[in-house]
């Protein structure tokens, strides 16, 4: 199946009253490279989370503060619509999102042919289960999104494998086993050894702890979302309240200063445990005593001979021989003496591991590189707390410079950390495997609530002779997961191989290599990478996942090339043609020279470019190469 | 045969070691290994003489050394031998000294026996029992908060 947009339309929201934007040639084909310059403040972010928010439904759920936001701000109206023209195949679908900012509602509609608009948001049948809102954040992509895919807090890898290769329909297979296992125990058939009330007690415990795994499976995710939530406000307030910062040059120059004496300071304590690590791992260097205690060990093998020369090997051999090297001849008596002694001696691969040993202690020599090596550590920490205590100061300098707002914006930042701690915290009780700080039951801690599940599931067969039906069952679940973890593993392996080979060619500066899949991308040899390599490397693993998988996609992308440098950005260009149908790329005018600039001689381009005017803020929209080019020419460095 | 750690340490060292089975984190805040604190508990055990048998609370951790620590394992294993010695007390200039050496070595991948890796792990236990008891009371947030209290622990309990 392939998908395109053919067209974006938008009616009272924010800045625009009025503007529909075309992705259809003059001569009715799709256009496949679409370069859209918003310029600041004419709505961007707005146009992604819209978007967003009508291919995962998510709309339908917005609260009225989120309704509010996109009120108009250059007319004034109490209804708003947002609307994207889609094509599935050959048929065509109109999504509306109605926006109503005095109730604070949002609603989705949807008109396809041969029916008009109906309530709700309606898919065709093939990609009808697709479309949730972690899979629709695999092509309305953003930044953010890639450096996720290398943070080991979060499993965005793992989770886009599993959603583009459909992985998560061998997890249906699995609830429907446990369906028809629930179905076979429940019918009045079959023997029974236990007694009905006792039966009863049991399936009424099943259904109760079913219930439970539920309501915790929900709660998990709510609580992973609202994270995501917080995590994405406080980015945003952190990022209003630096704009308030710079405005005071001193003291945000003094705070720019700290953090990099910060970051210098962490790098520093990084490289430090990682030597301490390395000298750990000679024994011999933790103190003087064990250091003594293996030399002596290593004296006493050489004053004992140890290992001893004579070998077992060599009196086996022997005892098998018609004459002993005396030259006297070995009889079976001889024999057996030989054989039950030869075991006092060692036998050649236990010399040689003694010998090994030996020589690995004997040489040992303590020197005080470990210690020292520790002081610089907490010299480093000392360092660390005086910046700790410098950043403190400046901020509350900062803060009383800002003012209320100021104050109010850290407050808020405050109060979300906290709540993410929170969810964190609660999330911990329902997904830890032990925890001796947390009291876990069955009613709050998942993984006991399974286990719960499997114990009574086995006293239940037992006691209604369904032993067989849950044999079967274990089997067919042994053998999904068996598939589930083979084909992911097979899966990862290839992806690995074909991204690094793209990385490559995109990261020509630098040797990075993914070394394995595992939740999230594991660089080999380096434990991160620069925005700009983050960017290529989250590019090349989409570009790998998608040029396989048998649906087609459009690419929606809100600053492609980031903080790229100018290779990247032209081997990146290179990459997405090839691997998505259709592109709609919105981007900044430092954005253009290396990247956009690389699609001018492809006929299968456009360029728009949507000003606010200068009288009433209201946007304009100018079509073609020329304005865009000189736009970006003119406007270059007047965004970050 | 797995090296094992207490389910109750890797509880305690959530924070700093990546979850069971992981090799490696992106995250700069947590060890690569789980080994490495386990290694790091053992030579505290080790340092200590003293050890702790009850296997009722352990998981398995890894089979094998990690690949970081294959050039090391003569030394760990002849530590072990001498440690074993100096707690059993046998004299080390006696040949009681080889049959010890024949019980917790082999020709394994790890140069220890079977014996000898659960000695290993029973140092591991104590050593942490140790390092939680003190200095470390509480569940540290970071490796340098943790590589201190070790560095700690091997001066306050070395014998």
């Amino acid at each position: 199946m392939k998908m395109s947009i053919l067209e974006i339309e938008y009616r009272n929201i924010r800045k625009i009253s009025n503007l529909k934007l075309s992705f259809i040639s003059p001569t009715g084909t799709v256009i496949g490279n679409n370069f859209i310059m918003m310029a600041n403040g004419t709505g961007k972010t707005t146009t992604m989370s819209l978007i967003k928010g009508v291919f995962d439904g998510t709309a339908n759920n917005w609260d009225s503060s989120t309704v509010k936001t996109y009120a108009p701000t250059t007319v004034s109206s109490n209804n708003g619509e947002f609307s994207i023209k889609v094509k599935f195949d050959e048929k065509i679908y109109q999504y509306f999102i109605v926006l109503d900012y005095a109730a604070g509602t949002a609603r989705i509609e949807t008109a396809a042919m041969p029916k008009g608009r109906e309530n709700g948001r309606i898919l065709p049948e093939s990609i009808k289960t697709i479309f949730t809102e972690e899979f629709v954040k695999r092509f309305v992509f953003d930044g953010e999104q890639a450096e996720k895919s290398m943070d080991s807090k979060f499993d965005e890898a793992e989770q886009t494998i599993k959603y583009l290769y459909r992985l998560d329909k061998l997890d249906d297979i699995l609830s429907a086993n446990q369906k028809i296992l629930s179905e076979i125990q429940n019918t009045e058939g079959g023997g029974r050894n236990g007694s009905e009330s006792a039966l009863s007690n049991l399936r009424t415990r099943r259904d109760k702890i079913e219930h439970t795994i539920k309501v915790l499976e929900f709660k998990a995710n709510d609580y992973k979302k609202r994270i995501e939530k917080y995590e994405a406000e406080k980015a945003d307030k952190i990022s209003q309240r630096n704009e308030i910062d710079k405005k005071y040059k001193d003291l945000n120059e003094e705070k720019n200063n700290i953090n990099t004496e910060i970051e210098n300071n962490k790098k520093d304590i990084s490289a430090q445990i990682a030597e301490i690590m390395r000298l750990t791992k000679s024994p011999y260097l933790i103190s003087k005593s064990l250091c003594n205690r293996m030399r002596e060990l290593g004296l006493s093998m050489t004053k004992l001979k140890l290992p001893k020369n004579t070998s077992k090997d060599f009196f086996t051999e022997l005892a098998h021989s018609e004459k002993c090297v005396c030259d006297r001849c070995i009889g079976e008596k001889e024999k057996e003496a030989i054989l039950r002694n030869a075991e006092r001696y060692l036998g050649s691969n236990q010399q040689s591991v003694l010998n090994t040993i030996k020589s690995s202690i004997s040489s040992c020599e303590y020197d005080s590189s470990l210690s020292e090596a520790f002081e610089k550590l907490s010299e480093l920490q000392k360092q660390s707390n005086i910046l700790n205590n410098r950043f403190k100061d400046n901020e509350e300098k900062l803060i009383k410079a800002g003012g209320d707002k100021a104050a109010d914006l850290q407050s808020e930042i405050d109060k979300l950390i906290g709540e993410i701690a929170a969810c964190k915290k609660s999330l911990n009780v329902i997904e830890a495997q032990n925890d001796p700080y947390e009291t876990l039951t069955e009613d709050n801690n998942l993984p006991l609530a399974k286990e719960a599940l499997e114990e009574l599931e086995k006293k239940i067969a037992s006691a209604t002779n369904t032993n067989r039906a849950l044999r079967r069952k274990e089997i067919v679940e042994e053998l999904v997961n068996q598939i589930k973890q083979e084909t992911t593993k097979s899966l990862k392996a290839e992806i690995v191989r074909k991204t690094n080979e793209k990385l490559k060619s995109v990261i020509t500066d630098d040797k990075i290599e993914i070394e394995s899949i595992d939740k999230y991308i594991k660089l080999k040899d380096r434990a991160g990478a620069s925005e700009g390599q983050t960017l290529g490397i989250a590019y090349c693993f989409l570009g790998t996942l998608f040029e396989d998988a048998e649906l087609q996609f459009p690419f929606i992308i809100d600053s492609p090339t980031g903080k790229m440098d100018f290779a990247k950005r032209q081997a990146v260009a290179d990459i997405i043609p090839n691997v998505f149908n259709q592109m709609i790329a919105f981007v900044q005018s430092a954005e253009v020279e290396r990247f956009a600039d690389r699609f001018y001689s492809n006929p299968d381009s456009q360029y728009i470019t949507i000003i606010a005017s200068p009288d009433d803020e209201a946007v304009e929209v100018n079509y073609g190469r020329e304005y865009f080019d000189s736009y970006q020419r003119e406007h270059k460095g007047d965004e970050e | 045969m797995h090296f094992k750690f207490s389910k109750n340490a890797q509880s305690f060292f959530s924070y700093i070691i990546s979850p069971a089975g992981s090799h490696g984190a992106s995250n700069q805040n947590k060890f690569e290994y789980q080994f490495d604190v386990y290694y790091c508990c053992a030579l505290i055990g080790l340092a200590a003489v003293q050890l702790d048998e009850d296997t009722s609370d352990l998981n398995d951790l890894v089979e094998g050394y990690p690949k970081k620590y294959e050039d090391n394992k003569a030394q760990i294993a002849g530590l072990l031998v001498a440690t074993e010695a100096k707690r059993l007390g046998v004299d080390v200039h006696s040949p009681k000294l080889e049959d010890l050496m024949l019980e917790y070595l082999s020709d394994d991948e790890t140069l220890l026996s079977e014996e000898g890796i659960k000695k290993l792990n029973a140092y591991a236990l104590k050593g942490y029992n140790l390092i939680h008891d003190y200095p470390l009371s509480d569940k540290p947030t970071s490796r340098e908060e943790f590589l201190e209290a070790f560095n700690a622990s091997i001066q306050m309990y070395s014998k």
